[in-house]
C-alpha cells in the first residue's frame, strides 16, 4: 500500500508539472475519430515544429473529447494561462497556432472555447464545456477522455485512478456488490439487466475458477461508443474489471475486443503492461491478497460475437455460435465455469460509483434507469461525435440541443443499432430510458442513436438493417438465418416496385416468428427494424407497393429524375458531374436531363442542392 | 466425483406436462419430461446421444413463469415446472418455422396435396424435376421432414424455394453428399466432433450462406474423414447417402448381427429389402440404434455380398483347365483325391474371422479324419503361444468390456494403433480424453491418436521389450511390495543404459511416464499390435503381467487381437498345438477325452502353423492344403500336390489350386464368434445363400460323406454349436491357475546395417475373409493410400526424396516397387506402409510379415 501511495505521489507531481509547469503543452485529439480527419498529419508537423524550435514543449496525445465532427482537436496550454481548444485542424493551421501561441507571433485562429472553469469568460474565450454540444452533458465515464494521455498510467492515478479498487478492497466483495445496488446500474450493453444481480449469482455459485469477461466486440452500425472510450481512458475499463473480478471472485479476465480496432487493442495492451510493472495486475495486488491475470482476445469480424454464449464459444476457440441458455454463463460459461459478461461501458462506469458512492450515482438518471449513458450520435444531425446525458434526457434534447438539429426536416431516428427500432418525430420527448424505448418498439442497445431525415427512406433503412442481421446471422437457427433472408428478400421487391399488396401482413407475421422463435438476441430483435418502421412509418411501405413510389426518393427503381425549370438557373454544374452525359443544356439556360441515359446516380440532384441560387432545381419524383 | 454425479442423477423432481403430473430426475430436459409423459413434440436437430443444439427450434414449448418459447430440447427440467407442449400458437409457430426450413430444400412434393398416391398413380403432370421431387429422393418414406409435414398439417407455402444449387461432393467411394438438400440440423456435424472425435465436418460461411463442410474446403479425405459413415446415419434427409444401395428403396427387414473385421465384434444392424442388402446401419427410423460403426462395417457389407465377381460355382482344374462343375462331383472329386494325404502331409488355413462352428469342424476334420495336426488360422502371431497366454492371463482377470474404457481414471495405451485396426476402440479412447480422463501413449511413432493423449513418449522399433523393462524397473523402484522386489531381483541384470539405447526412450521420459502410470488410479492398459506382432511378444507380455500385478488391482489389460474371431477359432481348436479348449496334444487326459469324443485316436504331433506350412510345402513336407478365404499367393504353393480353396473371389492364389469352392459370406451364415471381451457373439443369418454358394460347415460335412466318414452328420450350425457346448466351456467364469511368473526378459537385436530403415506394416485389418478390399473395392485403395510408401523427413533428407518419386522397398526376401510421400508423424529412421498380398509375398518368408516392423533399404530408382 505505501508503494501505491509513493506512486500516486509521483504521479500527482507529474500532473501538477503539467498544469502548473514552465513548459507549454500541445495536447493533439488522437482518438480514431481524430486520425480519421488527419490528427496523424497535425502530430508530426507539431512535433518537427517543436523538435526544431529546441523549446521545451509537452506533446500529448489525448483520446476523442467528443464533437467528432470538429475533429482534429489541437489543445494547448501555455503556463500560467488556460488549456484553449482548437477545432480542425490542418497541419498548416498547427503550425500557425504554434508560431502564434508558443513561439511569439501573431494570433491568428480564435479558440473555440476554455478547458478551464465552465462559468467563466476567459479573455472572451468562452468554454469549451459551455458550447451547445457540451453543456447538458454530464461526464462520468468519458470523465477523462480527451483529457489525460491515454498511454500513461500516471496521468490516471493522477485524477484519481485506482481510488475505486481501493475503496473496494477496503469494503469487501459484498459491500462492493451493495453499493452497485445502491447505484441502480443496469447493463450498458442494451439488455438493462441489474449490474448487481449479474454478479450476485456470479457470486453465489461454488466453483473455480471464475471467469469475467469483458464485451468489447461493438458491431452495430454507426456505434463507437465503446471504441472512444478504451481510446481515451484504457484504464477506467481495467479498474472496473478489477474491481468486477474482485466483487464476485474470479482471477482472470478477458477482453473480447473486435481486430477491426487496432488503436483500442494497443492502447489496451499498453495499459495493462504499465499496470503489471507497478503491481496492479499479477498476485496480491495492493496487499489485498486478490490475484488478477488479464488476456485479450480478439474477435474475427462476426457481429453474432457480441452475443454472450457465442462469445465464449468464440473464446473456446470454437466457431461462434450462441447456445440455448439456461444455463446461464454465470452458472456455466467458459470452459463450463461461471462466468460474468458485462459491457465496456458498465465495466468503465464501476470505478466513479466505487469512487463517490453509489447514492452520488443514482442522483443521476431516473427512478428505474439510473446514472447517464453514452450514445454515439450519427446520421443527418449537424454535430455529430460521443455524448454522455443522464438517463431520462429526452430525444428532442439530444437531438436539438446537443446534436444541433438536422439539415432537412427530422424523421426519424434509430435506437439500438440493428437490433432496435426507428422512432418517429411523435417520439421526440420520449425520456431516454429502458423501459419507455422498450415500451416504444425499439431497444436502449448499446448506444447507436442515427438520425434520419426526410431523405431516408424508411423501407430502406429496415432493408438495410436487415441485410446486415441477415448476413451476420451464424446460420445456427432456423428463423434467423431463413427467416431474415425472407424478410430481405420481401422487402427488396418491395423497393424495386415488385411489393404486392399482401406483403405487409406477411412481413408482420414473419417478424413475429422470427422474434419468438429465433435462439438468441441476435435473432430476437432483427425484425426490430422492420416492426418498428410498420408501426410508425406504413404509409412508405403502401406508398412503395401501392402507388410504386418512393417518398424519401432514395429507392433508385421508383424514382425519376428531371429538371424543374423554372428554378434552373443554367449553370451547368449538374453537366459537369453527370456520369453518363444524361444532362445537357446551353449555359445560362434551363437544362434539358434524358431520363434514358440517367443511371439515377444522385450526383446531380446532391451538386445543386448546395447550389445556394437553383435551390432544389432537380427534383425527384 | 463421479460417484457424486451418480447421486445427483437419483433425485427426482416433480413437473407438470400438459397437465398431467409426474416425477422425473433431475437433469432430465423438458423434451425428455415430455415424452415419459406420452407428449409428443416435434424434432428434428434432437438426437438421443448427441449434445442438445436447439437450432431447428421446432420443440419451442410454454413454460410458465418463463419468457418467450424455449425449447425443449435444451431446457433442463427444475422442481413444479409447468410445461404445456401443444397450443394453437405452438403449432402455428412450429409451422412457420417448418415453412421457413422447407425453403431450402425442395418441397414441391412435401406439401402436394397428391402426394399419397403420387407414387403409385402419377396422375398429376410432374411439377418438379425428377431428382428434387421427394418420391425420387433416397429417403423417401425415411424422411423426418415428411413425418414433421403431416404432423404440422403443413398444406401450403408462402415462399419461393431457395435452391442453394450446389454441386453434390462425390470425392469419396462410400457416400454422397448433397447439400441441396440439407436443412442444417447440424447432427453430423455434431456427430463428427462430439461423438466420433473425427472433426472433420464443420459448419462453413455464415448467415443464409450457412453450410456443412470442411476447413478450407477440402476433400473429405485430405480434412481426415475416417469414412465411418456416422454423418449418413444420422442425417434426417436424404442429403448424405450411401452410394451403394441408395436407388434399392426402403429397406422391409432389418436384422442384428455381428462384424468380424476387428476383435471387438460390434453389434451391426443388416437392412434388406428381400434378399437384397440395403445398408449396414440403424434401422429405418432410428438414427443412433445400434451406434454406429467404422468404414469396414458400415460400408463394406453391401459391396462384397453384392459383389457381381462371386463365384457361384464349384471349379475343378483339370489339364490346366478350369471347369465349372455341379456341387457333387465337385465334393466327390476333393473327397476322393484328399483321401491319398491323410497324415502329417496335410495342412488346414482356416479364416480368423469365420465362425467358431466353421473353425471347429474344420479343425475336428483336419484331426480327425485327415489325421493331421496342421490346422491355423492365417497369418496368426509370431509366437504360436500368445493366444494360450492370453486366455491364461483372461481365465485369472477376466477381460473388460470396450464401453468401459471411458470410465477408467487413465488409459494406457501401448503400441497401439487403434485407429487402424480397431477404431471403435479408438473412439473410445478419443472419448475418454475428451471426457477429461488421462491418456497416456506409447508407440513408435505419433499417429491420430496423439492429438488425445496427455503424454505420449516414443521408442524404436524392436525396442519394445527394452522399454517394457525399464518401465517395469522405474515402477519397481517406486515401492518397497514383496512384488516389487521380486521384480527388481529378476531384472537384477538389466542393462539400464544397453536398454535405453535398444528403445530409444531418454531417461526424462521414462520418469514422466512411469511417475504418470504409477500415480493414476484405475488404469485400463490397452495393448496393441507392436507389441503383440512381434518376434518378442511374450517377453513384453510377460513384463506387462509383472506391470499390472505392482499395481495391483487398479490395473486391467486389454489386447488388441487381430480379425473377428481370432481368440475364438484358437479357442476352438484352430491352432496346430492346443485342442478345443485349449487341450493340450501331449496332455494323456484330454487327449482321451477328445479320442472318446470323436472316436479316434489322434495324432499327437504337433502341428505347423500357417506360415510354417507355406514353408514346408515339398516332397514330404506339406503336399495337400485346405483354404478358406484367400491368403497371400505365395510362389511356393505350386509346390503343392493338391490344394483346395474355399472363397468368395477368384483371387491370384485360386490360380493354384485344384478344387474351388465358392463360399457363402458371413451375413449368409450364421454362427458365433468370440470377441476380445471374451463374450459369445451371435453371428445371424442375413439372407439366404447366394444360390450356388454354400457355408464352410456344410462343405465339410459334405466331404466327409464323401470319405464315408462319421462324426460330421451336421444339419446346420446350431447343431455344431450344441455339441461344442458339450464339449468345452466357453465362458469365463471360472477362474484358472495362477499366471505364469515372468522370465529374466532378453530382447531381441535389430537394426542392420545393409538395411537400415525400419519399415512399419499396418496391421491390415482390410480384407473380408483374407480377400484385400482394396482388390475389391477399388476406391479403397486411394482412401486408404495403399501401396505408398511413407518416409519421414529424415529418410527424404539423406535420400533426397520427394513426395511422388519411385522407389524400390528392399527387404531381404524381395523387393516392392513403389512410390515415397513424406509424412511428418514420423521420426528417424522409419518408414510406413500399407501392403496388399501382393506385396507380402513379395517381401516376406512365407505368408506372414511376423514383426509390424522390417529392416529395409529403400533404393531410389534414379540410381538404376
Amino acid at each position: 500500500m505505501n508503494d501505491f501511495s509513493q506512486i500516486q505521489r509521483e504521479a500527482l507531481e507529474e500532473w501538477q508539472a503539467l498544469q502548473n509547469g514552465s513548459a507549454p503543452v500541445v495536447y493533439i485529439g488522437m482518438g480514431s475519430c481524430g486520425l480519421a480527419s488527419g490528427a496523424g498529419q497535425v502530430w508530426e508537423k507539431v512535433r518537427k515544429r517543436i523538435s526544431r524550435s529546441r523549446q521545451k514543449v509537452h506533446l500529448l496525445k489525448v483520446g476523442c473529447i467528443g464533437p467528432c465532427y470538429l475533429e482534429p482537436f489541437l489543445d494547448i496550454k501555455k503556463p500560467g494561462s488556460v488549456r484553449l481548444s482548437f477545432n480542425n485542424v490542418d497541419p498548416d493551421k498547427a503550425d500557425q497556432l504554434l508560431k502564434g501561441y508558443i513561439f511569439g507571433g501573431e494570433t491568428v485562429f480564435k479558440p473555440l472555447g476554455h478547458l478551464g472553469d465552465p462559468d467563466e469568460h476567459i479573455n472572451g474565450t468562452k468554454s469549451f464545456w459551455s458550447l451547445p454540444m457540451l453543456k447538458n452533458q454530464k461526464r462520468i465515464v468519458l470523465r477523462n477522455c480527451g483529457i489525460i494521455d491515454p498511454e500513461n498510467i500516471k496521468h490516471y492515478i493522477a485524477r484519481d485512478g485506482f481510488q475505486g479498487l481501493i475503496n473496494a478492497f477496503q469494503r469487501g466483495p459484498e459491500n462492493v456488490i451493495k453499493e452497485i445496488e445502491i447505484a441502480g446500474l443496469r447493463g450498458r450493453g442494451g439488455a438493462g439487466f441489474p449490474t448487481y444481480k449479474k454478479w450476485q449469482l456470479c457470486r453465489d455459485v461454488k466453483a473455480s475458477p471464475k471467469y469475467l469477461i469483458c464485451n468489447a466486440d461493438e458491431g452495430d452500425p454507426g456505434a463507437f461508443m465503446n471504441r472512444s472510450l478504451i481510446e481515451g481512458d484504457p484504464f477506467a475499463l481495467l479498474e472496473g474489471m478489477m474491481i468486477a473480478a474482485y466483487a464476485i471472485g474470479a482471477g482472470f479476465g478477458y477482453i473480447y475486443i473486435r481486430a477491426e480496432y487496432p488503436l483500442a487493442i494497443e492502447r489496451l495492451k499498453l495499459a495493462i503492461n504499465q499496470m503489471k510493472d507497478i503491481g496492479l495486475i499479477g498476485k496480491n495486488i495492493l496487499d489485498s491478497g486478490f490475484d488478477f491475470e488479464i488476456r485479450l482476445k480478439e474477435g474475427a469480424g462476426a457481429f453474432v460475437c457480441g452475443e454472450e454464449t457465442a462469445l465464449i464459444s468464440s473464446i473456446e476457440g470454437n466457431r461462434g455460435m450462441p447456445r440455448s441458455r439456461p444455463p446461464f454463463p454465470a452458472i456455466s460459461g467458459l470452459h463450463g465455469n461461471p462466468t460474468t459478461i458485462n459491457n465496456v461501458e458498465t465495466l468503465a462506469t464501476i470505478p466513479n460509483i466505487l469512487r463517490n458512492g453509489g447514492q452520488w450515482f443514482a442522483g443521476y438518471g431516473t427512478d428505474k434507469s439510473k446514472g447517464t449513458k453514452t450514445f454515439a450520435l450519427v446520421g443527418k444531425v449537424r454535430r455529430t461525435g460521443l455524448i454522455e446525458v443522464p438517463l431520462g434526457t429526452t430525444l428532442r434534447e439530444i437531438i436539438f440541443d446537443i446534436g444541433g438539429g438536422t439539415l432537412k426536416p427530422f424523421k426519424a431516428v434509430q435506437t439500438g443499432g440493428p437490433s432496435g427500432g426507428c422512432l418517429s418525430k411523435e417520439y421526440l420527448d420520449l425520456p431516454i430510458d429502458y423501459e419507455s424505448l422498450t415500451a416504444a418498439g425499439s431497444i436502449m442497445g448499446s448506444g447507436g442513436l442515427i438520425i434520419m431525415d426526410e431523405h431516408s427512406c424508411m423501407v430502406d433503412i429496415a432493408k438495410y438493417f436487415l441485410r446486415f442481421t441477415s448476413k451476420e446471422s451464424c446460420g445456427k437457427c432456423t428463423p434467423c438465418r431463413i427467416g431474415t433472408r425472407k424478410m430481405v428478400e420481401i422487402l427488396e421487391r418491395i423497393t424495386e416496385g415488385n411489393g404486392h399488396s399482401e406483403d405487409i401482413a406477411i412481413l408482420e407475421n414473419l417478424a413475429q416468428t422470427v422474434k419468438k422463435g429465433s435462439l438468441c438476441g441476435l435473432g430476437q430483435t432483427a425484425p426490430n427494424p422492420v416492426m418498428t418502421t410498420l408501426r410508425y412509418f406504413r404509409e412508405e411501405y403502401t406508398a412503395h407497393i401501392d402507388k410504386k413510389r418512393c417518398p424519401a426518393a432514395v429507392c433508385r427503381d421508383l424514382v425519376v429524375y428531371r429538371v424543374i425549370k423554372e428554378k434552373c438557373t443554367g449553370c451547368e454544374r449538374c453537366v459537369e458531374v453527370c456520369p453518363a452525359k444524361a444532362i445537357s443544356g446551353p449555359r445560362s439556360e434551363p437544362h434539358n436531363l434524358d431520363p434514358t441515359k440517367c443511371i439515377k446516380c444522385r450526383a446531380c440532384y446532391e451538386i445543386c442542392r448546395f447550389d445556394a441560387i437553383a435551390g432544389d432545381a432537380i427534383v425527384i419524383e | 466425483m463421479r460417484e457424486a454425479s451418480k447421486e445427483i442423477q437419483r433425485i427426482n423432481v416433480t413437473v407438470t406436462v400438459d397437465g398431467r403430473k409426474l416425477e422425473v430426475p433431475e437433469g432430465f430436459t423438458v423434451l425428455q419430461a415430455s415424452r415419459k409423459s406420452g407428449s409428443y413434440i416435434p424434432t428434428l436437430c434432437y438426437l438421443d446421444n448427441l449434445p442438445n443444439y436447439g437450432g431447428c427450434r421446432l420443440c419451442m414449448v410454454e413454460i410458465k413463469n418463463m419468457r418467450g418459447f424455449p425449447t425443449a430440447c435444451t431446457t433442463p427440467v427444475t422442481q413444479g415446472m409447468e410445461i404445456i407442449t401443444k397450443t394453437d400458437e405452438l403449432q402455428a409457430l412450429r409451422r412457420d418455422i417448418l415453412e421457413l426450413l422447407l425453403t431450402e430444400h425442395p418441397y414441391t412434393c412435401l406439401v402436394c396435396g397428391d402426394k399419397n398416391d403420387c407414387g403409385q398413380y402419377m396422375h398429376s403432370t410432374r411439377k418438379v424435376g425428377v431428382t428434387t421431387g421427394c418420391n425420387f429422393c433416397t429417403s423417401n418414406g425415411d424422411c423426418e421432414l415428411q413425418n414433421l409435414v403431416d404432423y404440422l398439417e403443413l398444406t401450403d407455402m408462402k415462399f419461393p424455394i431457395s435452391y442453394r444449387n450446389v454441386a453434390p461432393v462425390r470425392d469419396n467411394p462410400f457416400y454422397e453428399l448433397d447439400y441441396n438438400l440439407c436443412v442444417l440440423c447440424g447432427r453430423c456435424v455434431r456427430i463428427c466432433n462430439d461423438e466420433r472425435h473425427s472433426k472433420v465436418l464443420a459448419f462453413v460461411q455464415r448467415g443464409n450462406s450457412t453450410l456443412v463442410g470442411t476447413a478450407f474446403n477440402e476433400s473429405q479425405k485430405d480434412a481426415g474423414c475416417e469414412y465411418c459413415g456416422a454423418c449418413v446415419d444420422v442425417c434426417p434427409t436424404g442429403s448424405l447417402s450411401e452410394k451403394m444401395g441408395s436407388w434399392v428403396g426402403l429397406p422391409d427387414r432389418s436384422i442384428s448381427t455381428t462384424c468380424v473385421s476387428c476383435s471387438i465384434g460390434c453389434e451391426m444392424n443388416i437392412n434388406t429389402k428381400g434378399e437384397r442388402v440395403v445398408n449396414v446401419g440403424p434401422a429405418p427410423g432410428k438414427r443412433t440404434d445400434p451406434p454406429q460403426l467404422c468404414v469396414r462395417g458400415k460400408f463394406v457389407p453391401p459391396d462384397i455380398i453384392h459383389h457381381p465377381a462371386r463365384i457361384t460355382s464349384p471349379l475343378i482344374k483339370k489339364e490346366n483347365r478350369w471347369a465349372e462343375v455341379g456341387w457333387k462331383e465337385a465334393i466327390h472329386y476333393s473327397a476322393s483325391h484328399l483321401e491319398q494325404f491323410r497324415g502329417n502331409r496335410f495342412g488346414m488355413i482356416g479364416s480368423a474371422q469365420d465362425t467358431i462352428e466353421n473353425n471347429y469342424i474344420l479343425q475336428k476334420f483336419a484331426r480327425k479324419i485327415m489325421r493331421s495336426n496342421n490346422v491355423d488360422l492365417l497369418s496368426s502371431y509370431p509366437e504360436k503361444e500368445l493366444i494360450k497366454n492370453i486366455n491364461d492371463y483372461h481365465k485369472v482377470f477376466p477381460p473388460f468390456k470396450v464401453n468401459d474404457i471411458t470410465d477408467a481414471d487413465t488409459v494406457f495405451l501401448i503400441g497401439s494403433r487403434a485407429y487402424l485396426s480397431h477404431p471403435i476402440i479408438e473412439n473410445k479412447i478419443r472419448k475418454a480424453y475428451s471426457n477429461g480422463r488421462q491418456v497416456v501413449a506409447a508407440s513408435t511413432h505419433n499417429s491420430r491418436t496423439t492429438d488425445f493423449t496427455s503424454y505420449h513418449t516414443t521408442y524404436s522399433p524392436g525396442g519394445e521389450s527394452a522399454f517394457l523393462s525399464l518401465l517395469l524397473f522405474s515402477l519397481a523402484r517406486k515401492t518397497k511390495s514383496p512384488a516389487a522386489k521380486e521384480i527388481l531381483r529378476q531384472l537384477k541384470d538389466l542393462e539400464i543404459h544397453e536398454a535405453m539405447a535398444r528403445c530409444g526412450i531418454t531417461p526424462g521420459a521414462l520418469k514422466n511416464l512411469s511417475d504418470i502410470i504409477f500415480h493414476s488410479g484405475n488404469t485400463v492398459i490397452i495393448v496393441g499390435d507392436e507389441i503383440l506382432r512381434n518376434a518378442d511378444c511374450l517377453n513384453s507380455f510377460n513384463a506387462l503381467v509383472n506391470l499390472q500385478l505392482l499395481l495391483d488391482g487398479h490395473c486391467r489389460m486389454m489386447f488388441l487381437l487381430d480379425e473377428g474371431n481370432r481368440y475364438g477359432g484358437t479357442y476352438v481348436g484352430m491352432h496346430p498345438y492346443y485342442l478345443a479348449g485349449f487341450d493340450e496334444l501331449d496332455d494323456e487326459k484330454t487327449l482321451k477325452k477328445w479320442s472318446h469324443q470323436w472316436q479316434t485316436k489322434l495324432n499327437q504331433t504337433p502341428g505347423y502353423s500357417s506360415d510354417e506350412m507355406i514353408k514346408k510345402i515339398n516332397g514330404d513336407g506339406i503336399s495337400a492344403l485346405f483354404i478358406v478365404g484367400d491368403i497371400p499367393p505365395d510362389k511356393r504353393l505350386s509346390g503343392l500336390s493338391f490344394l483346395v480353396q474355399q472363397n468368395m473371389f477368384f483371387t491370384e492364389t485360386s490360380k493354384f489350386a485344384n478344387v474351388f469352392f465358392p463360399l457363402t459370406s458371413h451375413f449368409e451364415d450364421s454362427g458365433h464368434i468370440m470377441n476380445l471381451e471374451g463374450e459369445l457373439k451371435k453371428n445371424t443369418r442375413v439372407i439366404q445363400p447366394l444360390e450356388g454358394t454354400k457355408p464352410v460347415w456344410q462343405v465339410i460335412s459334405e466331404i466327409s460323406d464323401g470319405l464315408n466318414e462319421t462324426g460330421f452328420n451336421y444339419k446346420q450350425p446350431e447343431d455344431i454349436f450344441t455339441d461344442l457346448c458339450s464339449l468345452i466351456d466357453l465362458t469365463f467364469t471360472s477362474p484358472a491357475k495362477n499366471v505364469s511368473k515372468v522370465k529374466p526378459l532378453t530382447t531381441r537385436s535389430v537394426g542392420n546395417n545393409d538395411l537400415p530403415v525400419s519399415l512399419i506394416i499396418e496391421p491390415n485389418a482390410f480384407h473380408y475373409f483374407g480377400n484385400i478390399l482394396s482388390a475389391h473395392i477399388p476406391d479403397m485403395k486411394s482412401i486408404r493410400d495403399e501401396g505408398i510408401l511413407f518416409i519421414s523427413a529424415l529418410i527424404s533428407e539423406q535420400l533426397s526424396l520427394i513426395d511422388g518419386k519411385e522407389v524400390n522397398i528392399i527387404t531381404g526376401f524381395g523387393k516392392i516397387n513403389t512410390t515415397v510421400r513424406i509424412n511428418h508423424e514420423l521420426e528417424g529412421n522409419i518408414a510406413f506402409f500399407r501392403p496388399t498380398w501382393e506385396h507380402i509375398s513379395s517381401i516376406a518368408d512365407g505368408i506372414n510379415i511376423d514383426q509390424y516392423h522390417i529392416p529395409v533399404k529403400i533404393e531410389d530408382l534414379r540410381n538404376d
